[in-house]
């Protein structure tokens, strides 16, 4: 099987920011119930994260001639959702889903495409913390 | 967002958060799990993958050529690498950076590095000098991550700047 082109893996971490962004945006909104102030916080900058680099993604598949992919119409939330902890530990699935996209665009990238997914990577496999996610040695290698 | 839609995506067969999964789960076929890096004896899936394309990363391994003498710099980075993570496990206490010593042993064993001895006696570092030495080779680990040729050694490399930002050491002073 060849390896994916850049474009690919560039497409693909972009349908990840996607899925993100909506997930992240439907936690809040759970969140928003609960008085854990520090859960809906980790949120916010969890969401802002993602949409910031969404749009640096999209630029960056145009860059290299590609037509940036669009958000699915919704995504499927897991249920229930609705104490802290469940909000929290989907928050973190979703976290460490894209720290192994990001892994895998590093694999495929050079120059400065290369160092915007390493600096994804460290940014978000750091940010799982206030969501529980213990450290780990090698995160985004791991199997999520 | 149009209801229509949601009722569109609830109608997939995949469990409930399946298309975070789909697009930003599992890696792509040719990714090394770290479980798979592991099992493998470290670098050695690595190594294979990396000759594939032509480039060896492992400084033992014998299949360069006598016509191609030139040292491959990655095979470089993978020495240094090692080295990081070895003096960092010198200079560490066994007992009071257990989590911080067990992080880096596992990082070693991706490169397919050896700890170093354990008998060998030199100076704790200070929970300040911690600090310091595991910031630095955050951003040791970094740039040869992005200086790197061979993809999947990058990415094993971005991994481990990753972990070490991740340990309560510097998460603390963040």
């Amino acid at each position: 099987m060849s390896a994916p082109s850049l474009v690919d893996a560039l497409q693909r971490t972009l349908a990840a920011e996607h899925a993100a962004i909506f997930v992240l945006g439907a936690l809040g909104g759970r969140a928003s119930a609960h008085t854990v102030t520090s859960l809906r916080d980790a949120l916010a900058t969890a969401y802002d994260g993602h949409v910031e680099r969404r749009d640096q993604l999209r630029t960056m598949v145009a860059s290299v001639g590609g037509d940036p992919v669009a958000a699915e119409p919704a995504y499927r939330l897991p249920s229930p959702l609705t104490t802290a902890a469940q909000i929290a530990a989907e928050a973190l699935r979703v976290e460490r889903g894209c720290v192994t996209t990001y892994a895998a665009l590093v694999a495929v990238s050079a120059g400065p495409d290369r160092r915007w997914a390493v600096a994804a990577l460290v940014t978000t496999a750091v940010g799982e913390t206030p969501f529980g996610g213990r450290p780990q040695a090698l995160p985004g290698l791991g199997a999520t | 967002m149009p209801v229509a839609g949601l009722a569109t995506v609830a109608r997939a067969q995949q469990p409930p958060g399946d298309r975070v999964a789909v697009v930003s789960g599992p890696p792509p076929p040719h990714a090394l799990s770290r479980r798979a890096l592991l099992r493998a004896g470290g670098l050695s899936g690595l190594v294979g993958t990396a000759l594939l394309g032509g480039c060896d990363l492992d400084p033992r391994s014998s299949t360069s050529s006598p016509a191609a003498p030139t040292p491959d710099p990655d095979q470089q980075i993978v020495a240094a690498a090692r080295r990081e993570l070895r003096g960092l496990l010198a200079r560490l206490s066994p007992t009071g950076d257990a989590a911080l010593v067990a992080c880096h042993r596992a990082q070693l064993a991706a490169l397919q590095g050896d700890s170093p001895p354990p008998t060998r006696r030199r100076r704790r570092l200070s929970p300040a000098q911690t600090v310091v030495r595991e910031r630095r080779a955050a951003e040791r680990f970094t740039h040869w991550a992005l200086t790197c040729r061979n993809g999947d050694l990058a990415r094993v490399l971005a991994c481990i700047a990753a972990g070490i930002r991740m340990q309560p050491v510097l998460q603390e002073q963040s």
